[in-house]
């Protein structure tokens, strides 16, 4: 089916960008526009799942290009879940970067370039050229090199110089991965790759299986998994927090994403790579939190901890089966929500005490305890305790991998929640709880949790119709396990 | 022709190792561009090297034809690799002039408060 639809949610961001620049000194058309792009793209999303879940998958041909060799936009079921997921969270933080973003970011051009940065995104959801993915990531990377060097101080200049120079190799690694792939099937199109793949050769079998593994090295610096993630607890501590939300909400995602696209329909369920997937992400849940109890700045912690979550996604992958997709794809919806909303929290701790170290703050509840409150929710559903949206997550999870009598994989993320609930009690503790520090700074909370809101808010509707929720999950992630569905609507046979 | 672009490609990648595993932010980056020229030459050789032959698959010529599909992408590449490299050399130099030191382990020193 070809559907106009399906580019909307590159186009709305880049026309917003656009018209932007052309209020380059108005940044109140600029707030507005931002605002009005994200919801566009909202509303937009949820008429293309309506349309995915009745006529099946939606395919858009580039200038007419048919499938191999055009360039295509396919909207699975997956796709939209993301889609909708970035325009939530670049609603919610529009809502934020409000009254956050000083004048004189302002002034240069940080509204633009959040809009490229949703166009890179929500490109990479949607493409259906393995080529064009690279190019999606490049620009939604060039976007944000820039917003993390933001505003030049020099602390932000050592996160971004590290970043951006992790993120190019990885760049070249996957310039690198594409060639290979090239030469072995002749073709860039994803769908024509997978059918390329099932009928290659039994002797280039191990070539492929090498090139999926440079493409998951590639996808495991993005998402930072264990031992690629160096790069991210020195980058997200140092931009503004709308900034550092919006990376940690849904960057890192596309990177799970791109896994889960990998290796459910290019290289599926080959035995080799997903035991690799599976210890890797068990190391990056553990290590990943353990980091995370070692530190005390607020935000430092809180990108340890993304190390960690991302681990209980990309497991549910290596499981391999419609329950553990639906896992990782529910805790995909869950985190993003939960760990840009606690981002944004830190944020205002930050403001109020003038601090970023939790050791000096203290007795914020005193003060502000519906903000506290907030926090709190949304650090109990990280660390996973019912009835919150972290809960039912990990106990998808938790059953898949009864499901296929992977016990060790089962302990892994019942101590790995465990740790989480250690740390988060930490900042409870430390921060919010306790006697009162002598003076806080004069902030007006009022204004700057209405992202807030939104995000726990979605949390709790994830939490409270989880049933609903994980059926919707469920298809997309049988939708994912048979791939001659996307092939079909791709090649038209 | 294609064992003397891989004996290149090889070259370029070793090189670009040893670059990036120094301790000075601007040998790093360079390391980085050698990775960048490594690639696109990987991709031209993945297309199947051929001499003199055009593009296009003129009818009365038969069917040898040089691929323009990978030309196509490493110029994608090329330009990609040209902005992402001339934000990463600014940023080398700025991050010199705020801590005045090239190294990227100095880098470490600064603390977030």
């Amino acid at each position: 089916m070809i559907n106009n639809l399906a580019v909307y949610p590159i186009l709305i961001p880049l026309v917003a960008a656009i018209i932007q620049l052309f209020f380059a000194k108005n940044t109140f058309v600029q707030r507005v526009l931002s605002v009005v792009s994200s919801a566009l793209i909202l509303i937009a999303v949820v008429f293309l799942y309506i349309d995915v879940r009745t006529n099946g998958i939606q395919v858009y041909w580039m200038s007419d290009w048919v499938a191999p060799f055009g360039i295509t936009i396919v909207a699975d079921l997956l796709a939209c879940f993301m889609l909708f997921l970035s325009a939530l969270a670049s609603l919610a933080m529009s809502a934020y970067a409000m009254v956050d973003i000083d004048a004189n970011r302002e002034k240069y051009f940080h509204f633009p370039l959040f809009q490229l940065l949703l166009m890179g995104i929500n490109g990479a959801f949607l493409t259906g050229d393995i080529f064009n993915l690279f190019v999606m990531y490049e620009v939604m990377l060039m976007a944000s090199y820039v917003l993390l060097a933001h505003g030049s101080e020099a602390r932000q200049l050592r996160g971004s110089l590290h970043y951006v120079m992790i993120n190019l190799f990885a760049s070249t690694f996957f310039l690198f991965g594409i060639g290979l792939i090239y030469g072995i099937t002749g073709t860039l199109n994803m769908a024509d790759i997978a059918v390329a793949v099932q009928n290659a050769d039994p002797d280039t079998q191990g070539l492929l299986t090498a090139v999926s593994m440079m493409l998951f090295v590639v996808f495991g610096v993005k998402t930072a998994l264990v031992p690629l993630f160096f790069w991210m607890p020195d980058a997200y501590p140092q931009p503004p927090v709308a900034t550092a939300a919006m990376f940690a909400a849904i960057m890192t995602k596309v990177g799970v994403y791109s896994i889960t696209r990998t290796f459910t329909l290019m290289f599926p369920g080959d035995e080799f790579t997903l035991t690799v997937i599976k210890i890797v992400a068990v190391a990056s849940m553990l290590i990943g939190v353990l980091g995370a109890i070692a530190q005390t700045n607020f935000r430092r912690l809180l990108a340890f901890h993304s190390v960690s979550q991302v681990g209980f996604m990309v497991l549910g992958v290596g499981f391999f089966s419609p329950m553990g997709l639906a896992g990782s794809i529910y805790f995909v919806m869950h985190h993003s929500m939960i760990k840009s909303s606690l981002f944004l929290c830190s944020g205002i701790a930050e403001r109020l005490t003038g601090n970023r170290d939790i050791k000096k703050m203290g007795g914020i509840i005193e003060k502000h305890p519906f903000y506290s409150a907030l926090f709190l929710i949304a650090a109990f559903s990280l660390a996973g305790l019912p009835p919150f949206s972290g809960f039912f997550g990990k106990l998808i999870l938790l059953f898949a991998g009864a499901e296929l009598n992977e016990y060790i994989f089962l302990a892994a993320i019942l101590v790995g929640g465990f740790l989480t609930l250690f740390s988060m009690v930490k900042i409870w503790q430390m921060a919010y709880w306790g006697k009162r520090e002598p003076e806080f700074n004069k902030v007006k909370v009022g204004s700057f949790i209405w992202g807030i809101i939104i995000l726990v808010g979605m949390s709790m509707v994830l939490a409270i119709f989880v049933q609903p929720v994980y059926d919707m999950v469920l298809e997309a992630a049988e939708q994912l396990l048979d791939p001659s569905q996307y092939i079909n609507a791709v090649l038209r046979k | 022709m294609i064992g003397l672009l891989a004996i290149i490609i090889g070259f370029l990648v070793g090189t670009g190792t040893y670059l990036i595993l120094k301790k000075t932010a601007f040998k790093v980056a360079l390391g980085l561009v050698l990775y960048g020229q490594a690639a696109n030459l990987l991709i031209i050789t993945m297309g199947g090297v051929k001499l003199g032959e055009p593009p296009i698959i003129l009818r009365e010529a038969g069917i040898s034809y040089s691929d323009p599909l990978v030309q196509a992408l490493i110029l994608t590449a090329i330009v990609i690799g040209f902005g992402v490299t001339s934000y990463l050399l600014v940023l080398v130099y700025r991050a010199y002039q705020a801590h005045d030191s090239d190294s990227v382990d100095l880098f470490e020193e600064v603390d977030d408060k």
